[in-house]
């Protein structure tokens, strides 16, 4: 059953993700969603005794230094049953504003860890020390393949707590331990825990006398932003369930694993004794052990499978948003379970909304820009203009992509019909940005909005598609420009450094000579303090020093008035001063990869309205001040760029746009 | 002292098989033009597009037809040729084309357009030897004495046929990923297949009747020894007809046909 209305496509043929041994061939466009039945909200579902969840400010105490103090359990009648950290601050985890979750940070040159744990002087969850119980819980991972530490035999194991909930800290039997561990890329295999170099597993501790050999039936964590995890544990028959993201991981009847009931509940880094002493007693990697709690969720019973399953649907959809959608296959496969989701790891290889690794686009890509400001005139020719808005430079992308099968035009066009029926993440929109990659050099990762789409047949098999889009959220507030960012644009100035024609630097400086300079010598240079962009040798211009065309043109209409009555002759007049103002159009064509980068991220830096110097070519040859706001450019061919520009003469002083020359005359 | 490589010492292969091949060329072409500022000077000469580079060749066939020889084919797949040192992977087939005419050996010519880089080895050092199989025995190669052609709808009106001439041919549409200069893919369009064939008198009284008039030709191509290396077939249409007498010639009728191949979607 699909989610989407069949008549908001004009492509049809959409498949319906499924598990039953089901084809889907490479560029197929697939319908996930996580569930097909209706959500269950926590507190409707019986037998809830914690419910940590991070949804506003209220749910955590937070102290004077900004960390976390308390978190409080949701769970109706279980009010006093908290998660506390009353240690040094640096130990209490942090709200992360940005992901709206509670952070728990560990540090190997400190040897710090954050976590909460109950209070042991309160009530806490040794009520439901036996029997049956299940947790889920919402959460996100750095990557555990990356620890500092290292030891003789390699580097350290890196592992981190999801959920203990037992005694942890002790040194006698955890049964309640179920976390995350992971080995660097070139570390050795850890026997213990047959985890490969490079490798992550989630490991469910026993006791002390066994290895934790079940974690290699685990599919790896951290995978995506965001990992739900379901553990079911039920104690009359022994049987453990572990769901990852909806697929079941583990089902097994062992005693031992997460074993008797709830006696407390410790989240964060929280050390370990028994993976310690199975790792060969050696420490393990603070460094990354980072984890983030969106909603933790216990329930003191075995819940049903309808059960789980709405239930892990109201968290898909709090935590998930999109994720629900349209996904293209990546290589043919075949899914028979619900690993081949995209939400997984098995599926995240075959199933994808990134579009920049499946379709090339090719030459003849383009972008306009057009500045939204105002311009006020004073008369005299003087004006200012008046910015609107942060965004004011409205950008235009036309993104080609020739040379599709007919499969490949199928599934670029359903990819961009379907860019309508995103869930919004902020308040303004009503559909959310598809982030794609632009082309050279623009920035990756753009946010975009779909526009329009030029479709053409060229033959039978052959089809070319030109996607129409916009980027609304890029502001003239960042000093990285819009959307020429890559880290050879922003650069700082560095002395004693060799710089070449056209290489763009940030000069740092806090004076009105801060900003961004383009060395115009000719040669690879070796510079010294004489030859920084305000040294008295310097080659660093801030002026727009490229030269145009040889074909340009230069139209000149003078203001000027003209009086002509009926039955008279006509009447010149004059119009102030200031009657010369330039409008002009240049193109700079052919021109090479650096060029055309350099000149671009000119007029990224001038946002559409700021000042900026330019003489005019000969037979002219006068230094004039102008701004651009309008330019276009494409893409041609591989080191060969169009850059046309439209500059504006401004009659003023570049330092300041209030500088009047008008004389008034009493 | 000059250093000269013969003929003789130089096998071609396509896809790694070797061709008893009597000539093979290779020429590259440029698309640059000037870039002048507005100060008169020359900036530089910019890339427009790829260097296309074209191989032609020209052999007799010794063995069953290659079906990457099969210009109309829907494979989209390189083919790498190698001759003189020379190794060039992304080659594309666009046009095969043979004569068959009385008791001649048949030449088949073969043109390719390639992109992107050639291995080149020193070709004094990397010659390979006459390989055997290049031509195992004369009488395998493609001959015109069992070569035949059948018009299977009866439409030639002539008494006898001289000689025929075949050839297919596609367009090929290269596609670049921005910042790349080998094509990810090379597409063909416009598929034809063509045959003229000369032949003596008519015999037919509606040899006039051309006008959308269908053929349907099966070109069975052989051997000296009568092994069947390849059938082709056109489906097409009559495109003209002509008869012609010189003074120091024999009467001599022209048809010509021609088959755009049209590939249903879906």
């Amino acid at each position: 059953m699909s989610k989407f209305l069949d008549t908001q496509f004009s492509i049809s043929g959409i498949k319906d993700f499924r598990i039953d041994s089901q084809l889907y061939s490479k560029y197929d466009l697939v319908d996930y969603q996580y569930y097909t039945g209706d959500t269950a909200y926590p507190s409707d579902m019986s037998g809830l005794f914690a419910w940590f969840k991070s949804d506003d400010l209220n749910n955590f105490d937070i102290d004077p230094s900004g960390k976390i103090s308390i978190w409080y359990n949701s769970a109706p009648g279980h009010s006093t049953e908290n998660l506390y950290n009353y240690d040094a601050s640096q130990t209490k985890p942090a709200y992360d504003l940005d992901k709206n979750s509670i952070k728990c940070e560990a540090n190997a040159d400190l040897g710090l860890y954050n976590q909460l744990y109950p209070n042991p002087n309160s009530p806490n969850f040794s009520g439901f020390l036996t029997g049956d119980r299940c947790w889920f819980v919402v959460y996100e991972f750095d990557s555990l393949r990356e620890g500092k530490l290292t030891t003789t035999d390699g580097y350290f194991a890196n592992y981190s707590t999801i959920i203990n909930t037992d005694n942890a800290n002790i040194s006698t039997i955890s049964t309640g331990f179920f976390g995350v561990y992971g080995n660097n890329t070139n570390g050795l295999e850890i026997p213990n825990f047959n985890l490969e170099p490079g490798s992550q597993r989630f490991v469910i501790d026993s006791n002390p006398t066994y290895s934790a050999n079940i974690n290699t039936n685990f599919s790896a964590a951290n995978l995506f932003n965001k990992n739900i995890v379901s553990i079911l544990k039920n104690n009359t028959t022994t049987n453990l369930r572990v769901r990852n993201n909806g697929f079941e991981t583990l089902n097994t009847n062992t005693a031992t694993f997460f074993g008797t009931g709830c006696a407390s509940l410790r989240v964060g880094n929280a050390v370990n004794s028994k993976i310690i002493s199975n790792n060969q007693g050696v420490s393990y990697n603070y460094d990354a052990s980072n984890i983030s709690y969106y909603e933790i969720i216990g329930y003191s019973k075995t819940p049903t499978d309808e059960e789980v399953l709405k239930l892990e649907k109201y968290l898909f959809k709090k935590y998930f948003t999109n994720d629900d959608n349209l996904y293209i296959a990546t290589q043919d496969f075949t899914s028979n379970s619900y690993n081949y989701a995209p939400i997984n790891l098995t599926g995240s290889q075959y199933l994808t909304k990134n579009i920049d690794g499946l379709f090339n686009k090719t030459y003849g890509c383009s972008s306009n820009f057009n500045t939204k400001a105002i311009k006020s005139n004073f008369g005299d020719g003087y004006f200012s203009n008046v910015i609107p808005n942060a965004n004011n430079l409205v950008s235009n992308f036309s993104l080609k992509y020739d040379g599709l099968t007919d499969k490949q035009a199928f599934s670029l066009i359903g990819f961009f019909q379907n860019s309508f029926e995103y869930e919004p993440l902020n308040k303004i929109d009503s559909y959310e940005n598809v982030s794609m990659d632009l082309f050279y050099p623009y920035k990756d990762n753009a946010k975009i909005y779909f526009e329009n789409l030029d479709y053409n047949s060229v033959d039978t098999n052959i089809n070319n598609v030109v996607i129409n889009c916009t980027t609304a959220y890029d502001s003239n507030l960042d000093y990285k420009g819009y959307l020429i960012t890559d880290e050879s644009a922003i650069r700082p100035f560095l002395l004693n450094k060799t710089y070449s024609k056209h290489d763009v630097v940030y000069y740092n400086d806090t004076s009105i000579s801060g900003g961004y300079y383009w060395y115009t010598g000719d040669a690879s240079t070796f510079l010294n303090s004489t030859q920084s962009p305000t040294g008295n040798n310097s080659l660093f211009t801030e002026k727009f020093y490229f030269k145009p065309d040889l074909d340009f043109k230069i139209p000149l209409n003078p203001r000027f008035l003209k009086n002509e009555y009926e039955m008279t002759s006509v009447a010149y007049e004059q119009d102030g001063i200031n009657k010369n103002i330039l409008d002009l159009s240049l193109s700079f064509t052919n021109r090479s990869d650096k060029e055309a980068f350099a000149i671009l991220k000119f007029l990224d830096d001038k946002c559409g309205f700021k000042l900026f110097e330019f003489t005019l070519p000969e037979p002219y040859n006068k230094r004039l001040t102008f701004y651009c706001p309008e330019w276009n450019h494409t893409y041609k061919f591989k080191d060969n760029h169009d850059v046309n520009v439209k500059f504006l003469e401004f009659k003023g002083h570049l330092a300041s746009d209030i500088y009047f020359n008008t004389i008034v005359k009493l | 002292m000059s250093k000269f490589i013969k003929y003789e010492n130089i096998d071609f292969r396509i896809n790694d098989d070797v061709f008893y091949s009597n000539s093979v060329s290779i020429s590259l072409q440029s698309n640059i033009s000037p870039v002048l500022l507005s100060d008169g000077s020359l900036l530089r000469y910019a890339p427009d597009n790829t260097v296309i580079g074209s191989l032609s060749t020209e052999f007799y066939l010794t063995d069953s037809f290659p079906s990457y020889l099969n210009t109309t084919s829907n494979s989209e797949s390189s083919i790498s040729c190698e001759f003189a040192g020379i190794k060039i992977d992304n080659c594309y087939l666009k046009s095969l084309s043979f004569k068959v005419a009385n008791f001649e050996p048949v030449l088949l010519s073969a043109q390719f357009d390639w992109y992107g880089t050639i291995n080149v080895v020193n070709s004094t050092t990397a010659i390979k030897p006459f390989v055997a199989t290049r031509n195992t025995n004369l009488t395998n190669i493609s001959h015109s004495h069992h070569t035949f052609l059948m018009d299977v709808d009866k439409v030639f009106g002539f008494d006898e046929i001289f000689s025929f001439d075949y050839s297919e041919k596609v367009d090929l549409l290269p596609f670049f990923a921005n910042g790349e200069i080998v094509p990810f893919r090379v597409a063909k369009t416009n598929k034809t297949k063509s045959m003229s064939v000369d032949g003596n008198y008519f015999k037919k009284s509606n040899v006039a009747d051309i006008e959308g008039q269908s053929v349907n030709c099966n070109l069975f191509l052989k051997n000296y020894q009568n092994t069947l290396l390849n059938t082709f077939n056109i489906l097409g249409k009559i495109e003209s007809r002509s008869l012609n007498v010189s003074s120091d010639g024999i009467l001599q009728s022209t048809l010509s046909m021609t088959q755009r191949l049209a590939v249903l979607r879906g």
